[in-house]
């Protein structure tokens, strides 16, 4: 699916209807320039799932965790891999838990980073700058 | 007098450090701090597994050398205080679960720390050999700014600290690193882009002031980064002093809005002095900045010495004699079960 989002409130709705999407997977990768919405999408998914604390960017401590009371998942595994040298096995991130757990929703910016290596029913969105400031194509 | 050992590992440094405290004053023992810059450097960034191996390799030799710097042997040493959390989970574990064994097998109390509590507390530490005063004007407000956090937080007394503005989406140092990036500056690309924006002027480009609107004490830098690599995308090759112009002009955007929101709580809060404190406190047009603001309202500034702006073990060991001496906090006697915080509050 390919949308067009014109606003941060635009992103903000395509990340619920990322999430819509899901189905019974667990893992979303998030892959995309600098500023192009990635932060903004977590921010939505962890709102709409009922997180209350604010969700900023885990950039420096590799990955941030939010208690879930939800159906579906018992923890949102935020994780941002901007920081990490290319080509690693997820083995060495300490993610291996979270990306078997099903309980566990696993959302990965920057997963080029060691793409190659996230499970194939990972979900993939993509981020790109659109022809004008502040617009964004998002693909997933 | 007290003598606390201090034991950090929550990111890129390994530091270990001991003190000596009592109800007035407070010496510097030793403060040993071994950075891993230089190794990330060479990856072109962290590998988790990396940090926390080299942390590993490093650290009882880190506080091998800072209890012999300070002369003592670990029997004289009154508690051992370690930092919790924030921070990376592999690295943090490294130094917390040297300091619980070290605590248990001689028998010392284990003060478990809040990173970000002990930067609240490294303006007051001396260098070393040398002795302050534990003189503190309450309430201040902290600014605590590095690549990890950007928070402002009302510290009333030796316990109760209350966030009370904090980034919502990048660290200030964070969106430093991720400016320079843009601009292909180089690593580490906070200190690279303040020594380009000194060649540049802060006038040649206008960047937002993000959340200046808003009347509370949060930040958002992400907007910023985004309005830099609008402005880069439309000049196409940039000159150097194109480059440094922006480094200049976006520096600007950035201290103010620090400047700005920080003296804004302290009038709220009406604090007796201003404190910035973290990494990015070693800025020198931030520490300019602040200067004027506190002497216009009469404030004092609270600026740690260089050597403890980033991270080190001398505050992690301060903020345990804050806490637990003077604040009369006590400490958990079941510490052998107790486990790192990676996510750790204030």
């Amino acid at each position: 699916m390919n949308r067009i989002s014109y606003s941060i409130h635009d992103t903000r709705r395509i990340a619920r209807e990322i999430l819509r999407q899901l189905g019974r997977r667990h893992i979303i990768l998030l892959s995309g320039e600098l500023g192009t919405g990635k932060t903004i999408t977590v921010q939505a998914i962890a709102e709409e799932l009922g997180v209350t604390e604010d969700v900023n960017s885990p950039t420096y401590v590799l990955m941030k965790i939010y208690p879930l009371q939800n159906a579906d998942f018992d923890r949102l595994v935020h994780v941002d891999l901007y920081r990490i040298e290319y080509n690693q096995d997820t083995d060495e991130l300490g993610l291996t838990d979270y990306l078997n757990d099903e309980k566990s929703l696993v959302v990965v910016e920057w997963p080029e980073r060691i793409l190659g290596n996230w499970p194939s029913d990972a979900l993939l969105v993509q981020f790109y700058y659109g022809d004008k400031e502040n617009i964004r194509t998002i693909d997933f | 007098m007290t003598y606390i050992l201090g034991i950090e590992t929550s990111c890129d440094e390994t530091a270990a450090a001991v003190i000596k405290a009592n109800k007035s004053e407070v010496s510097v023992l030793s403060h040993v701090v071994n950075s891993q810059i230089k190794i990330h450097e060479q990856f072109g960034g962290v590998v988790p597994e990396v940090a926390a191996r080299q942390h590993l390799v490093n650290i009882l030799p880190i506080v091998n050398q800072a209890i012999k710097q300070a002369k003592l042997t670990l029997n004289k040493i009154s508690a051992i205080a370690a930092t919790q959390g924030p921070g990376l989970a592999g690295s943090l574990m490294v130094g917390f679960e040297t300091a619980k064994t070290l605590a248990w097998l001689n028998n010392k109390p284990l003060y478990e720390i809040n990173h970000l509590t002990g930067h609240l507390w490294s303006w007051l530490l001396p260098e070393v050999g040398k002795t302050s005063t534990l003189n503190i004007p309450w309430p201040f407000i902290a600014l605590i700014v590095s690549g990890g956090h950007t928070e402002l937080v009302l510290v009333k007394d030796f316990v109760n600290h209350e966030i009370i503005g904090k980034t919502l989406d990048d660290a200030a140092g964070e969106a430093f690193d991720k400016a320079a990036k843009i601009m292909n500056l180089g690593y580490p690309g906070g200190p690279i882009l303040s020594k380009r924006a000194a060649l540049g002027k802060e006038q040649a480009w206008d960047f937002p002031r993000p959340m200046l609107q808003q009347q509370d004490f949060n930040f958002s830098f992400s907007g910023l980064k985004t309005s830099l690599l609008y402005k880069i995308n439309k000049l196409g090759k940039l000159s150097d002093q194109q480059i440094n112009d922006l480094c200049a002009s976006w520096q600007a955007a950035v201290i103010e809005v620090l400047v700005e929101k920080t003296v804004r709580a302290a009038k709220f809060y009406q604090a007796k002095a201003v404190a910035v404190v973290g990494g990015v406190s070693a800025n020198q047009n931030l520490r300019q900045a602040m200067t004027e603001k506190c002497v216009n309202n009469n404030w004092l500034l609270l600026l740690p010495h260089m050597t403890y702006a980033g991270d080190n073990a001398a505050m992690i060991a301060l903020a345990g004699f804050m806490s637990h001496h003077l604040g009369r906090q006590s400490s958990n006697k079941n510490f052998l079960t107790s486990a790192i915080k990676p996510s750790l509050n204030i």
